[in-house]
């Protein structure tokens, strides 16, 4: 892996860059390779205390536009830890019809707008910083805010000369797989509930290797939402507003353990009734270009209201086995604030602080999604097409998903460091 | 007569702004002048049709580009970058089409229908494109 992944960069160094056309379909790509490094911690990749090179994205897309009409798709490889493992997907694929600039539909696979930058959180070439707040995108959670299938109604309106209203509708579903957070609850839940339960077995999880990791699926029901960005265009300010409703069934399936002999599927069900989550976020969102300052604050309130079958509950049981909650649900409310400048033509540098936190906590929640972030890197464009990031990270008060499948380590640190080449 | 000759000389000291850089479009561009407001909309991807029209913009690599950016758009030319990489990678509108020469350039420009590109001063215009003046403040 590593060396196929040094000798696509060096192949791409090589290469004269350019974006192209072929039969007036726009060609562009690009290739990521990351070193990770954490101290106090293993974060997202086993063994990133000791340095790891797991970290490679690939893009490849290829757009047409005819009249009124866009049809574009790209595909997404990826090597993340765990996750990928050099997949092809599909990022986004969508038509759309723009009718005028205040109107346009757009049908298939669409990037999802979750504050003011999730849309282009893969696209490194877009940003200084290497990673986005992990205190309201956090990589472990990556799989909910990526991309939606179904349709979107969007439009540019502009309000007199110098101002912006952008807004952005839609309804669908989508495809959350074998991400870091399917991975944790299921090994999570697997190892909690088996003391408990006396042998429950709940597949998808890796470390079932006899089942499939094709079912670690979050079966999304319904996925809604919309953004409104106002921009005062002289200064290039906004100032947004986000809502996402998520509905969807997590399909665990609980098997008796007592007389299963150890091979294929066990045939009897102690639950099936998995978990149910419904979960809404409100973000607000604002930025301005102060000549060679960007200065950006984002601020996120998540209900998340969820409901499970017995054997979930007992994984929450009290003293004496009795279940304490049977029902859940837990509040989140995240912020962070960022200043970059860009010092040269080709440098830039950023520094960044954010905190999420519980303002309502179940005994579940009270594991997760707790975090203070400060953060500082800085981007060089060494030409057009190729550039490097170096990014710094210092948490505190840490309680993530992940923390548990590791170590209770609350304070810890990680150094990111990457190449990036596109056209 | 006193009213055109103030209007004439007030596009000629707003055209001495932007120095050696002109903006230019198709034979078919649907306007004779711009505004600066419009201008950065179109360039900075707020918006994408100009009077009903679907406008294809066309630019050239280098410090033409960067000088562009600074005069016409008040930004820097990574921050012009990056908002048009952020549109190529997620599937967004049309992205200006990038040349390496203005020559190569101003033929595209000339076929097509709505378009509408920047070029130095001193390069001689084809038949099919014509300056397009900007016209300074909202």
């Amino acid at each position: 892996m590593l060396r196929s992944t040094f000798f696509c960069l060096q192949l791409l160094w090589l290469l004269p860059l350019q974006a192209f056309q072929v039969d007036e379909v726009d060609i562009h790509g690009s290739l990521s390779q990351s070193y990770l490094k954490t101290h106090g911690h293993e974060f997202l990749i086993p063994g990133s205390q000791d340095g790891a090179l797991d970290y490679t994205e690939l893009t490849l897309n290829a757009h047409k536009q005819f009249d009124r009409w866009n049809i574009g798709v790209q595909g997404l490889s990826r090597d993340f830890g765990r996750e990928g493992d050099f997949e092809l997907r599909l990022d986004w694929g969508h038509v759309e019809y723009n009718a005028l600039d205040a109107l346009s539909l757009r049908f298939g696979r669409v990037k999802l707008p979750f504050g003011l930058y999730a849309e282009y959180r893969d696209v490194d070439m877009a940003r200084t910083e290497i990673f986005l707040p992990q205190t309201f995108l956090p990589e472990d959670y990556r799989g909910g805010a990526v991309a939606y299938d179904g349709l979107g109604v969007a439009g540019d309106i502009a309000l007199g000369e110098t101002q912006l209203l952008q807004y952005h509708l839609f309804w669908g579903t989508n495809s959350i797989k074998d991400d870091f957070f399917l991975n944790f609850l299921t090994q999570d839940i697997y190892e909690s509930s088996t003391a408990i339960a006396a042998g429950a077995l709940f597949p998808g999880s890796s470390a079932f290797p006899g089942l499939s990791q094709d079912q670690a699926v979050l079966d999304t029901k319904s996925l809604r939402g919309g953004q409104v960005v106002w921009t005062y265009e002289p200064w290039l300010w906004r100032l947004g507003y986000n809502f996402l409703h998520y509905i969807g069934h997590f399909p665990l399936m609980a098997y008796d353990l007592k007389n299963f002999g150890g091979v294929g599927t066990p045939s009897v069900v102690l639950d099936e009734r998995g978990l149910e989550l419904d979960i809404m976020w409100h973000i607000l969102s604002t930025d301005l270009v102060l000549g060679e300052w960007f200065l950006r604050a984002e601020t996120m309130l998540r209900y998340n209201d969820y409901t499970q079958g017995d054997l979930f509950m007992d994984r929450f049981a009290g003293p004496g086995g009795v279940t304490s909650n049977l029902a859940n649900g837990d509040e989140l409310w995240s912020w962070y604030f960022s200043a970059q400048r860009q010092i040269f033509d080709n440098t830039g540098i950023y520094a960044r602080f954010g905190k999420s936190m519980m303002t309502k906590e179940t005994p579940r929640a009270a594991s997760t999604n707790q975090l203070s972030e400060l953060s500082v890197g800085v981007r060089y464009d060494f030409n057009q097409h190729v550039l490097g990031k170096l990014q710094a990270f210092h948490y505190w008060d840490y309680r993530g998903a992940l923390d548990q499948a590791t170590n209770q380590d609350k304070s810890w640190g990680m150094l990111l460091a990457r190449v990036t080449v596109h056209f | 007569m006193k009213l055109h000759l103030i209007a004439f000389l007030s596009l000629v000291m707003v055209i001495d702004l932007y120095g050696d850089i002109v903006v230019v479009g198709g034979k078919n561009f649907p306007t004779e002048n711009l505004t600066e407001a419009s201008l950065k909309r179109l360039f900075l991807g707020h918006l994408s049709f100009y009077e009903g029209e679907r406008v294809q913009l066309h630019q050239i690599e280098g410090d033409l580009l960067k000088d562009f950016c600074k005069k016409f758009l008040q930004v820097s030319m990574s921050n012009y970058e990056r908002r048009w990489a952020r549109r190529i990678f997620t599937g967004k509108g049309r992205v200006p089409r990038t040349y390496k020469t203005s020559s190569d350039m101003l033929k595209s420009l000339a076929e097509s229908e709505h378009g509408l590109a920047f070029v130095d001063s001193n390069v001689e215009l084809p038949a099919g494109v014509r300056v397009i003046p900007i016209i300074k403040g909202d």
